[in-house]
């Protein structure tokens, strides 16, 4: 029998090919095939877009933010990294039988609070209660709608041409070395901060200065994942540079101690956005405003293996594979 | 009058074989002509010499490089006023299937390049019949000087008259030159960002004395470029490891001759052999002395090869140093440089001067490297002087299907079968980086270019992440292949079981870590083997990868998990920095890391206990560690329980246990060393033992990278044969991942004769 299993949700290779087999085939449209994360149509003359996330994180209050917050912004960058204005979200719970009312208040509130902060406005919900047992606390599905107001200036994929500049907004891997830091069992006496936060007002500052090529936003599967995305749609490559990503010491030493690579590790507040040599360094000051190790780190290159390189500190060129059984190792 | 003719084949294309044929013609007072052709040599000899006469005459005068497999003969009828034997051109067109080697100067060319009264005196250059580049100036097929790059150096007229004489010693030479019409050496010092110029004579003086001042020339050879220093002098050998950025990665040395290497190695018949045969593979001689223990991170090998170029030797002689360094120019992560631009630009600092030639080295090929074992030579590293491997199938053996076959990750080479041989490329590197994968796809093509492969099936691991399992299946969809996956340690077997043209037998394959059949990690696996029935009856009982990955390269954290299960208090006293470990244990339990069932794992984990070291630098560096410490007259060993459900388990936690009883005892190392290996013998032959009784087979097949460690090897195969067991391990294809294309094609066979 097949059967769902734990890596067809990491987001790399097995989430791909699940959605190449199963909802493709199946679901047919045009615009799904596109496979962004967020999809811009016109309607009736006016483009929109819509995004949905589903949130199943634990712990739901971590160091930098909750499930709440993370389902708000989850959606908002969504929409914003497609180059949308953030306008309406609905939010909708299913939560286990038992689950603590206030905790659910609290939830609740930090989503309130950050729809404000990037002034989308809660417009439907749903609740669902299930049984013990049937879900594992509290999971919230988020679905965006967003506009643009010019179709010109929208980034896009095609737009993607060698010798342009690759940027990413911060350091990465924060999001997920936190979740980990959470972990009781691993003893961490200093729970790492969440990248958790919201990236419209950097986008909508960044999009008004430079005319932006592409951008993505990290999330599961981090940078190598986000980045493998850019180079399997664009047909290009993009080589980056070890020495110039920006990683904090605490999540390098977190990584360490876990035998992962931050470059796999989720983020929840960080893009790449691609940008023309000409435009890199306004992009990046813009930028640095609101995330201080916002910075180039690599390169869009022509020779069209779809791979995406890493120049290493040591010499030679690592290839940053997308993700696929993470933890079996090649080494005889 | 009768007229023969003769069809030649095996090794018979750049050995000298056609003015042998020719010299031989003449001597028996013969007509006819001599001819390379797609398939070998052909030639036609007219006369009153019976057949037998002419063949018996041939193979007792065989020149020393040529393998002869096979020689057909027809009689055909006499042609009318034939007066002479003459040498006929290469005909266009045919593919020969055997590639001559790379052939290190023979004695009779070091005679001349000293010899101030010869023609080819200070030729740096200086080749013959018998030796030079072949292989790696081979531009296509058949092997003639106008299909290498040494068609852009026109003959002058002593080499034009060496090459045509058919007494002469070049005669037919492809790789004949001389300082007139021959190469020339540029000299590039990176201190003064340009050439210095000069005869090749003056440039060699020139970099010796730098040499001998302690500076790092990086040299073109014949395969690829070479870092040559001094390995007497501490502070530049500590330099020239910092710039490989490979930490104690033990450095090959080059020695003039076998009495050199006799002052400072033991030195055995076998070793003298091939160490002074043309193919000057890297020896891993067992020293006597701690001499060089700055070169080798004190291990108790040397690897050390024959200086086989000229201008090695006249460098050797010049700074009048019983050694010197010359390793691959490899930067970490980047195949060995064979180009003079590559190496200016990549060697800046690294290096201090780049000597070159203006040949150009069509096909990168490393030195060979192995060591000798129970009367055998072990390849361990298949380059210059050996690869292309090339094997025949016997009758038996055979399917009508070509088998093209990608190898495995590391040490990774590519093998095909073609008609009725097997033939395996050099040593490809590890793919982890886009060099290298470029290399391995160069290789690839070029191997399929000279051999005019057309294949119907393609064989690869299972392990999804490889990047050849993924050209494969790239291929398999693009070109309409059929894909076979073979399980690595299967594999392994497989490929010992082809070059010793065996069917069944008991396989052990004890390896680092390779993909299983269930989806855990192997790597101690005992398989029964009838044909393509392959039957997984021992391993050891599955333990967690802590670390996955890392824990290959940092052993520590798996030893840290053993030690915390068997005695926690011990754990936590014995490694100083335990409490990080003890997080790294703990963040284990909660990823889920992969079993496990190698026993390369259980190598580092023991030296990691007996203090070999935590991290390994560069491969196997702490097993080979632990091999060195051993105290090779102990004789005892630690208990162990086989555990039968539908296979033979040994629980090693039970080995692991009595180790740490004995560190906490207080026993030396250099015992607990040795035990270990002799238990590792023994699980060996008492499962073997147990597998004869139930499946009736006395053949044993060792494979795999951890028999590469000589103690244990040698121990198993002598324990096995006192049980009366045939015993065989590889030899030819490495016993290590370079050998795994080899056992793909090999399983494939299997499959297909047996389906
Ligand atoms: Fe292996
Ligand atoms: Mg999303
Ligand atoms: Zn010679
Ligand atoms: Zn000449």
């Amino acid at each position: 029998m097949r059967t769902i299993r734990k890596e067809h949700g990491n987001g790399g290779k097995q989430t791909y090919e699940l959605i190449d087999r199963l909802f493709k085939p199946i679901f047919g449209s045009e615009i799904l095939k596109s496979g962004d994360d967020s999809t811009v149509f016109s309607l009736n003359g006016l483009i929109v877009g819509i995004s949905t996330d589903s949130f199943v994180v634990k712990p739901y209050f971590f160091n930098g933010g909750d499930i709440g917050k993370l389902s708000v912004c989850g959606t908002v960058n969504d929409l914003a990294v497609a180059g949308l204005e953030p306008k309406y979200i609905t939010v909708s719970f299913i939560i286990e039988e038992g689950f603590s009312m206030d905790d659910l208040e609290k939830i609740t509130r930090s989503i309130k609070k950050y729809a404000d902060i990037a002034k989308v406005e809660v417009v439907a919900g749903d609740t669902k209660v299930v049984e013990k047992g049937a879900a594992d606390g509290v999971f919230i599905n988020t679905t965006g709608l967003g506009v643009a107001k010019d179709v010109e200036k929208l980034p896009s994929i095609s737009k993607i041409k060698s010798g342009q500049i690759v940027i990413v907004s911060g350091d990465i891997g924060r999001h997920g070395a936190c979740i980990y830091s959470h972990n009781e069992d691993l003893g961490f006496e200093d729970r790492i901060e969440s990248d958790c936060g919201l990236l419209s007002d950097a986008i909508s500052e960044l999009m008004r200065e430079v005319d932006v090529v592409y951008m993505k936003d990290l999330t599961r599967g981090g940078l190598a994942t986000a980045l493998n995305e850019i180079v399997q749609k664009s047909g290009f490559d993009i080589r980056v540079e070890e020495n110039r990503i920006p990683v904090a010491d605490e999540v390098k030493a977190l990584c360490d101690i876990l035998g992962l690579d931050s470059y796999y590790l989720a983020c929840e507040g960080r893009f790449v956005a691609i940008v023309n040599g000409d435009e890199k360094d306004k992009a990046i000051e813009i930028l640095r405003k609101y995330n201080g190790f916002a910075c180039e780190i690599g390169m869009v290159e022509e020779s069209r293996e779809k791979r995406v390189y890493l120049s290493t500190t040591f010499g030679g060129t690592r290839i940053l594979d997308m993700l696929y059984y993470e933890m079996l190792p090649r080494i005889c | 009058m009768k007229r023969y003719r003769f069809i030649f084949k095996g090794l018979v294309q750049g050995v000298g074989f056609r003015p042998f044929i020719y010299s031989i013609a003449r001597k028996l007072g013969l007509t006819g002509f001599v001819k390379n052709t797609g398939e070998g040599v052909l030639a036609e000899f007219q006369g009153d010499l019976a057949s037998e006469q002419i063949t018996q005459y041939i193979i007792s005068n065989l020149p020393k490089n040529a393998i002869l497999e096979k020689i057909e003969v027809y009689e055909i009828e006499p042609v009318e006023g034939e007066k002479e034997f003459c040498i006929i051109e290469s005909e266009k067109n045919k593919i020969s299937t055997v590639l001559p080697y790379d052939l290190g100067m023979c004695e009779d060319c070091r005679r001349e390049f000293y010899d101030k009264s010869h023609r080819h005196y200070h030729n740096v250059f200086i080749s013959c019949t018998n030796c030079g580049p072949r292989y790696t100036i081979i531009e296509i097929l058949p092997y003639d000087r106008e299909n290498t790059s040494m068609k852009q150096f026109k003959f002058c007229n002593d080499c034009e008259r060496e090459y045509f004489s058919a007494d002469n010693r070049r005669f037919n030479a492809q790789s004949t030159t001389c300082p007139v019409c021959g190469p020339r050496l540029f000299l590039f010092s990176f201190a003064e960002k340009k050439h210095i110029h000069g005869e090749a004579i003056e440039l060699l003086d020139f970099v010796s004395q730098k040499i001998e001042e302690g500076y790092i020339v990086a040299l073109k050879g014949i395969g690829g470029f070479h870092l040559v220093c001094d390995p007497y002098n501490e502070t530049v050998v500590k330099r020239l490891f910092e710039s490989k950025r490979r930490e104690g990665k033990p450095l090959a040395l080059v020695a003039r001759d076998i009495e050199v290497v006799k002052k400072y190695c033991y030195v055995n018949e076998m070793e003298k052999d091939i160490f002074s045969s043309p193919r000057c593979p890297i020896i891993l001689f067992e020293r006597k002395t701690e001499l060089f223990s700055h070169v080798n991170s004190s291990l108790h090998t040397l690897g050390i090869m024959r200086a086989y170029t000229p201008i090695l030797d006249y460098i050797l002689n010049k700074t009048g140093r019983d050694f010197l360094i010359a390793t691959s120019a490899n930067l970490s992560g980047i195949p060995m440089i064979i180009d003079e631009i590559d190496a200016i630009q990549k060697l800046d600092g690294t290096c201090d001067y780049v000597l070159y030639h203006n040949r150009k080295i069509v096909r990168r090929c490393d030195d060979s490297v192995g060591f000798v074992i129970k009367d055998k030579f072990v390849l361990t590293r298949p380059g210059r002087g050996f690869a292309p491997l090339r094997i025949k199938l016997s009758l038996s053996q055979t399917v009508e299907e070509n088998i093209l076959a990608l190898g495995g990750h590391e040490k990774t080479t590519v093998a095909l079968k073609k008609d009725d041989e097997v033939i395996m490329s050099q040593y490809l590197g590890d793919l982890d980086t886009k060099e290298y994968i470029d290399f391995y796809m160069s290789a690839l093509s070029d191997l399929l270019f000279l051999y005019n492969l057309e294949y119907d099936y393609i064989a690869c691991d299972l392990h999804k992440n490889y990047f050849t399992t993924s050209l494969a299946e790239h291929i398999a969809t693009k070109d309409e292949k059929k894909i076979v996956y073979v399980q690595h340690h299967i594999a392994h077997v497989f490929s010992c079981m082809l070059e010793n043209n065996l069917d069944s037998c008991i396989g052990f394959a004890f390896d680092g870590t390779g993909l299983g059949l269930d989806g855990n990690i192997w790597g101690s696996e005992g398989f029964i083997i009838d044909k393509s029935n392959v039957k997984r009856v021992f391993h050891l009982k599955y333990y967690p990868l802590v670390g996955g990955e890392k824990s290959i390269k940092e052993p520590v954290r798996l030893a840290y998990y053993f030690a915390y299960e068997i005695d926690k208090n011990f754990a936590k006293e014995y490694f100083a920095n335990s409490n990080y470990l003890s997080k790294i244990v703990k963040a284990a339990r909660l990823l889920n890391y992969p079993l496990c069932s190698s026993f390369g794992r259980i190598f580092d984990v023991v030296g990691v206990l007996l203090r070999c070291g935590e991290k390994n630098n560069f491969e196997a560096q702490i097993p080979m560690i632990l091999e060195s410490i051993a105290d090779k007259t102990e004789e005892g060993f630690y208990n162990f329980v086989m555990n039968f459900e539908h296979e033979i388990e040994i629980d090693i936690v039970y080995i692991l246990q009595q180790i740490i009883n004995d560190i906490k005892r207080k026993t030396d190392i250099c015992l607990i060393s040795a035990k270990f290996h002799n238990t590792v013998a023994k699980i060996v032959v008492e499962v073997a033992k147990r597998l004869r009784e139930n499946y009736n087979k006395d053949v044993v097949v060792l494979s795999g990278g951890v028999f590469q460690n000589r103690l244990l090897l040698e121990k198993t195969v002598s324990m096995l044969e006192k049980e009366h067991f045939k015993v065989y391990f590889n030899s030819f294809f490495p016993i290590n991942d370079g050998g795994i294309s080899a056992g793909q094609v090999y399983y494939t066979i299997q499959l297909l004769k047996n389906c």
